[in-house]
């Protein structure tokens, strides 16, 4: 892991709470002017987008100087601690929308200034479209996991704001109408449904990401034992790294080759190191790569 | 950990001082690949070194393999404790050890 990676995932977090900021504004105002659930809810989604950008500039910059967490934590770490905040930081939000929304169903009062949240969402969907097409154009310079992560945050946005105007429409058309008051609450209920389910899966596949390990000591001692072995059969070693989730064992081993040698050469020795290091750690999956 | 170098002509001697471990290996690894250009002696110096784990082993496994192919790479000065990781792992017989 070089500090470029880092260097260049500190501008992009960067960019995104730059980016993002507006959003939560703007969001901000028009919950406040309409008293709007559904305009709430799509403030609280703009701050959990913000909060773990906020925690992803913290972190990547920590990572930039302290050499501790270089060495061992990967970007998959970083990207799992930022996903779990968001989540964590989502689902807090969805249930408070969620005990609002049945609040208001229990004791329905009338919203105001729709209008004028109209226009600020408006406002919000532009800002969004514009964040949306520029994440599009770095995941097609950089196919980086944070950067597709940001990017399908943004479409996530953008849907979300289209569904937030859509149902301010519906509120000012149908303004006299009874019923009126309960469409913001009962979409909000919908919303959290499907929102929360896809939480869930991402908030579960973070925790799998952070229980990942390295390998103990002693395991990685008997990997350098094992490359001493076949000391003659490469030029040069690059990274070992390792990762143990359960009883499951990965091994990445960076190796150089001789030129000189055939693919059946470099074929034979790997797996021939493959065997050595199951034989002296136990069952592991390990991967030679060719550098 | 500490880790001072001194070039004299093509010969470079790094002495460490303190852990080798996880967390200053890295240090010591960008060190080394920043000065081994026109470097065919490299001497490690590891009077002062107190624990040595398996990343610093990689490092040290690495390094010799850089200059196997521009020189040589020796040892010296090697603790008690130092020693028996170097036995157990294999790397008494890869290094020169003086």
């Amino acid at each position: 892991m070089s500090k470029d990676v880092f260097l260049r995932q500190h501008k992009l977090a960067l960019l995104l709470v730059l980016w993002r900021i507006p959003g939560v504004i703007t969001s901000f105002l028009a919950a406040i002017a309409s008293n709007s659930m559904i305009v709430w809810m799509e403030f609280i989604e703009n701050v959990s987008i913000v909060a773990p950008g906020i925690l992803l500039l913290i972190i990547s910059a920590k990572l930039m100087k302290n050499l501790k967490f270089m060495f061992n934590y990967g970007i998959g770490k970083i990207e799992a601690i930022t996903a779990q905040t968001c989540e964590i930081f989502d689902l807090a939000g969805l249930g408070c929308v969620l005990l609002f929304a049945v609040r208001k169903l229990i004791y329905p009062g009338g919203e105001r200034n729709l209008e004028l949240a109209l226009i600020i969402s408006a406002v919000g969907l532009l800002i969004d479209l514009f964040i949306l097409y520029r994440e599009k154009l770095l995941t097609e310079k950089d196919h980086s996991r944070i950067v597709h992560t940001a990017f399908l945050s943004a479409k996530k946005e953008f849907v979300f704001d289209f569904i937030t105007i859509f149902t301010l429409i519906i509120g000012i058309i149908f303004h006299n109408t009874k019923w009126i008051v309960y469409f913001s609450p009962i979409v909000c209920i919908i919303l959290i449904v499907p929102f929360s389910i896809e939480i869930g899966h991402h908030l579960s596949s973070a925790v799998q990401e952070l229980i990942d390990l390295t390998l103990d000591e002693e395991s990685q001692l008997l990997i350098i034992k094992v490359l001493n072995e076949f000391y003659d059969s490469y030029e040069l070693l690059g990274d070992i790294k390792s990762r143990v989730n359960g009883s499951y064992k990965n091994i990445d081993i960076s190796l150089q080759f001789h030129p000189d040698m055939t693919y059946k050469e470099i074929r034979d020795i790997s797996t021939k190191i493959k065997k050595r290091i199951d034989e002296e750690i136990g069952k592991c999956n390990v991967n030679i790569n060719i550098i | 950990m500490t880790i001072n170098k001194d070039v004299n002509g093509k010969a470079l001697t790094i002495s460490l001082e303190g852990r080798l471990d996880t967390t200053t290996a890295p240090g010591l690894e960008e060190e080394i690949n920043g000065s081994l250009e026109n470097i065919e002696e490299l001497t490690f110096d590891f009077a002062k070194l107190e624990y040595i784990s398996s990343a610093g082993l990689r490092v040290l496994l690495s390094a010799q393999k850089k200059m196997n192919k521009q020189g040589k790479m020796v040892v010296k000065n090697v603790s008690e404790e130092v020693s028996e990781i170097f036995e157990v792992t294999g790397f008494s017989d890869i290094l020169t050890i003086e």
